[in-house]
């Protein structure tokens, strides 16, 4: 019936249906390696999360319509977003990088400027459609705040992940996500890429330079 | 009897010198330690771990040399920890090293200690593109091998593991490092007291548990209780930091490496979620888990074979030295 699409490191994806749409189910299932009040803490939370966000931040930025949430079974049934994961659109010779990291950066700075805080900004979780909209997935560890060094983290962890898995990109793509920040953001955002210079030297043995 | 290059490996990152006798094929003839201990309650002084090393220096290369079997002649090529570390333990190994170099007319090669930890795993558990958990009181990193440098794919930001461990361990009076006493003290629980939980990503923080745990002695909470809880929330968050990389990157295999390896619970959880993802895991013999001179030895026969070499003039040490800048020419 349903078909597996994806094992995450959190959930399981698979295919399925909703009232004769195509659909996916994710679904956070149970982790053996992990006591049980601490599995059940995070996979209720993290989906409750994931939904609300969504559905609290749909107007502003692409991301999946939400179908149905079943919290007993930590599961999300949602559209089927259709089209190729960043990550490999980045690992792709052929793409125009700096026009997508202009268009990430735009998005990035759309939910900071309405106090969202993705929390997992990694390339696996954009889906670029084939209209070429981006599309920001799984929101499990989002959340809501004003704080600008809240907001340096998720760029942080953004520019974190095009340094280790993106290198041979990682000045084209990330200079371009600042240009397509700074011209959403506008005035606080050369504060809060200060603040990512700063957190990147909080590292053990970073290097002062 | 002895074939290819031999390599001595020096080690005085922290609490531990070490010296050992490595060749080209691997095989380690000798790896010789011997640990600073700092008094119960407290954690390293660096000038009283510079004086440990300085004092047994002499004595624990003149052993590794002894039970490797061979004479300083025979030595090819003579490593050290050049960093990250404590400056004054790091320039006691390199002052060593040097001396050998000078003497022996011998290449000289600065290791990278994290980087160390990572090759030595790979030799003696034959991973070759693992995602590797390094776990010691200096680091607590989630790594992957890309485009000629170890990636960070995930890290702590705050505090090591190591440093939570010894942390709590020393707050409840007992010596430095702690790991054993906490492990062998929360195998007598199974009470479980909430601890906060923190992954950011693919990195994790852990001075909430360091805070909280604290509060909890201070309250009267039972030391099994707290170990436990610990235990239980920190390998936690290890294990799913872990597994999103391995799901990222897309890789079949885990390696554990750094000193808290020796820990059984930490096997143990990575040993079921990777069971479950069809990954296999493999972890550090507990004797080369530990800060070791064999890690620097065989790190060095690989640097130097690929072109790594420097002057005893211009040798150098760095206290901060990320490993994530190393240049690692003997992988594809």
């Amino acid at each position: 019936m349903a078909k597996i699409i994806n094992i995450g490191a959190e959930a399981i994806v698979s295919s399925t249906e909703w009232f004769g749409k195509s659909a996916i189910s994710k679904r956070r299932d149970i982790k053996k390696y992990r006591r049980q009040e601490i599995d059940e803490f995070i996979r209720s939370s993290r989906t409750l999360k994931e939904a609300s966000m969504i559905n609290r931040i749909r107007e502003k930025v692409d991301v999946p319509i939400i179908y149905f949430v079943d919290l007993k079974k930590s599961e999300i049934i949602m559209e089927n977003v259709d089209g190729m994961k960043m990550r490999d659109v980045l690992m792709k010779n052929d793409s125009n990088r700096s026009d997508i990291g202009k268009k990430i950066g735009e998005i990035v700075a759309v939910l900071h400027k309405n106090n969202t805080i993705h929390g997992d900004l990694t390339t696996s979780n954009m889906i670029i459609r084939n209209n070429g909209s981006i599309c920001l997935i799984d929101f499990g560890l989002s959340m809501t705040s004003k704080k600008l060094e809240d907001k340096g983290v998720d760029i942080r962890l953004f520019k974190g992940i095009l340094q280790s898995a993106h290198n041979d990109v990682f000045n084209e793509v990330f200079n371009n996500f600042k240009k397509g920040y700074k011209s959403v953001m506008k005035t606080s955002s050369e504060e809060i890429f200060s603040i990512v210079k700063k957190i990147e030297m909080r590292g053990r043995y970073a290097r002062v330079d | 009897m002895k074939n290819g290059q031999i390599c001595i490996g020096l080690e005085s990152t922290a609490h531990t010198f070490g010296a050992s006798i490595v060749d080209t094929d691997g095989n380690i003839f000798s790896d010789v330690k011997d640990i600073y201990k700092a008094p119960k309650g407290s954690g390293i002084h660096p000038r009283e771990a510079s004086r440990h090393h300085s004092n047994v220096a002499n004595e624990v290369i003149q052993k590794a040399i002894e039970q490797a079997k061979i004479k300083y002649t025979e030595l090819d090529i003579i490593s050290y920890s050049a960093g990250p570390g404590i400056g004054p333990c790091l320039r006691v190994g390199a002052t060593a090293a040097r001396a050998l170099s000078l003497k022996l007319n011998k290449p000289l090669v600065p290791v990278n200690h994290a980087i160390g930890h990572i090759e030595l795993g790979c030799l003696l558990t034959r991973a070759t593109d693992p995602v590797n958990l390094l776990v010691s009181g200096g680091h607590t990193m989630i790594l992957g091998f890309n485009s000629g440098k170890w990636r960070v794919f995930g890290e702590t930001l705050d505090l090591t593991i190591g440093q939570l461990i010894d942390q709590i361990g020393r707050y409840a009076g007992y010596s430095s490092p702690a790991g054993a006493t906490i492990e062998k003290l929360a195998s007598d629980s199974e009470n479980f007291l909430r601890l906060p939980y923190s992954v950011k990503g693919n990195d994790v923080s852990f001075s909430g548990i360091l805070t909280s745990a604290k509060k909890m002695i201070d309250k009267g909470e039972k030391i099994e209780d707290v170990c436990y809880s610990l235990q239980e929330t920190s390998y936690a968050m290890l294990a799913e930091v872990t597994e999103r990389a391995l799901s990222f990157l897309e890789k079949k295999e885990v390696i554990i490496t750094g000193g808290v390896a020796a820990s059984t619970r930490l096997k143990e959880m990575l040993e079921v979620m990777c069971k479950e993802r069809g990954s296999k895991l493999s972890v550090i013999p507990r004797n080369y888990a530990g800060d070791c001179g064999a890690q620097i030895a065989w790190t060095g026969i690989l640097a130097y074979n690929s072109g790594t070499e420097v002057s005893v003039e211009e040798s150098w040490v760095k206290q901060s030295w990320r490993l994530d800048r190393v240049d690692v020419k003997w992988r594809k």
